[in-house]
């Protein structure tokens, strides 16, 4: 066939069939298989879907927990110790002597 | 069994009725494969395309209008995915159709003849504008006319069909000189 003309709007049967060969990959039911499979409940992909969500929550969870576990375990001991917080803390000073004014803001609270 | 109707199948699908879908996959995977490869030019990615066209055609089966026809809802949906794989893989759409979307190698005189045709079409596919290669395509296999093309593609159908004999006197040439069929 001749292509003469853009007005000309027969197709073209033998480009159709070479351009329909080229571009047919064939095996169109194992194909549909495929993406039935995509679709079904408990298919790979829908295990992996729910899977997803709690997965990396999960995931979030335990990098937190190695995260803080590891800070712990590269502090120096005396920073573990942390801030003096107790009544006997308060009440006893560096030299190991007693601060009774603080012993009784401490036993107490503040503004008594 | 009586064939049943695109129609019929889409309210079963509609439904949840795996199967009919399945069905309904079966029926117009080779027009969705076939533009995805004309987009694509590459056979996995099309085959991942029209997987994902598919599955977003069953998530969308709500949005189709049933007194229109399936098949140009679903290559509007098919080129979509196309499109998307082609920018999230710039690189592979640059490349040449590859020769195992021309079927096997040759093994005889004529086989490779036929080989070699199949290559000489399939890069001078390659060297068309993507709205050219899916307007000859729809024409030439689909059997999509030049208004329906237009539509399908967002563009008059007049453009629709400039771009349909372009692309054909590009693809004659290399067949053959642009007048003889290819045996």
């Amino acid at each position: 066939m001749t292509i003469g003309s853009p007005f000309d709007g027969s197709p073209d049967h033998e480009l159709g069939a070479a351009l329909r060969a080229l571009l047919s990959p064939g095996e169109d039911a194992a194909f549909a298989a495929r993406v039935l499979a995509r679709l079904e409940p408990g298919s790979p992909w829908e295990a992996l879907a729910q899977w997803a969500r709690p997965g990396l929550a999960a995931a979030l969870l335990l990098a937190a927990a190695l995260g803080f576990w590891f800070t712990l375990a590269s502090m120096p001991p005396a920073e573990l110790a942390g801030p003096r917080s107790t009544l006997a803390d308060a009440a006893f000073g560096s030299a190991g002597t007693i601060d009774r004014e603080a012993m009784v803001v401490a036993a107490m609270g503040p503004g008594r | 069994m009586a064939p049943e109707s695109d129609a019929e199948l889409l309210r079963l699908s509609r439904a949840g009725d795996h199967a009919a879908f399945g069905r309904l996959v079966e029926r117009y995977a080779p027009l969705v494969r076939r533009l995805t490869a004309s987009v694509l030019r590459h056979a996995e990615d099309a085959d991942d395309a029209a997987q994902e066209a598919f599955l977003s055609a069953w998530t969308a089966l709500g949005q189709h209008d049933a007194g229109r026809s399936f098949g140009p809802w679903m290559a509007r949906i098919a080129l979509n995915a196309a499109r998307d794989l082609a920018r999230r893989r710039r690189v592979r759409a640059t490349e040449p159709l590859p020769p195992e979307l021309a079927g096997q190698g040759p093994g005889t005189d004529q086989m490779a003849e036929r080989g070699d045709l199949r290559r000489r079409l399939g890069a001078a596919l390659a060297a068309l504008p993507e709205r050219q290669r899916v307007a000859v395509v729809l024409f030439e296999v689909e059997g999509y006319s030049h208004a329906e093309i237009g539509e399908l593609l967002g563009m008059p159908e007049g453009t629709a069909r400039s771009e349909v004999f372009h692309a054909r006197r590009q693809l004659r040439a290399a067949l053959g000189g642009g007048t003889e069929a290819p045996r």
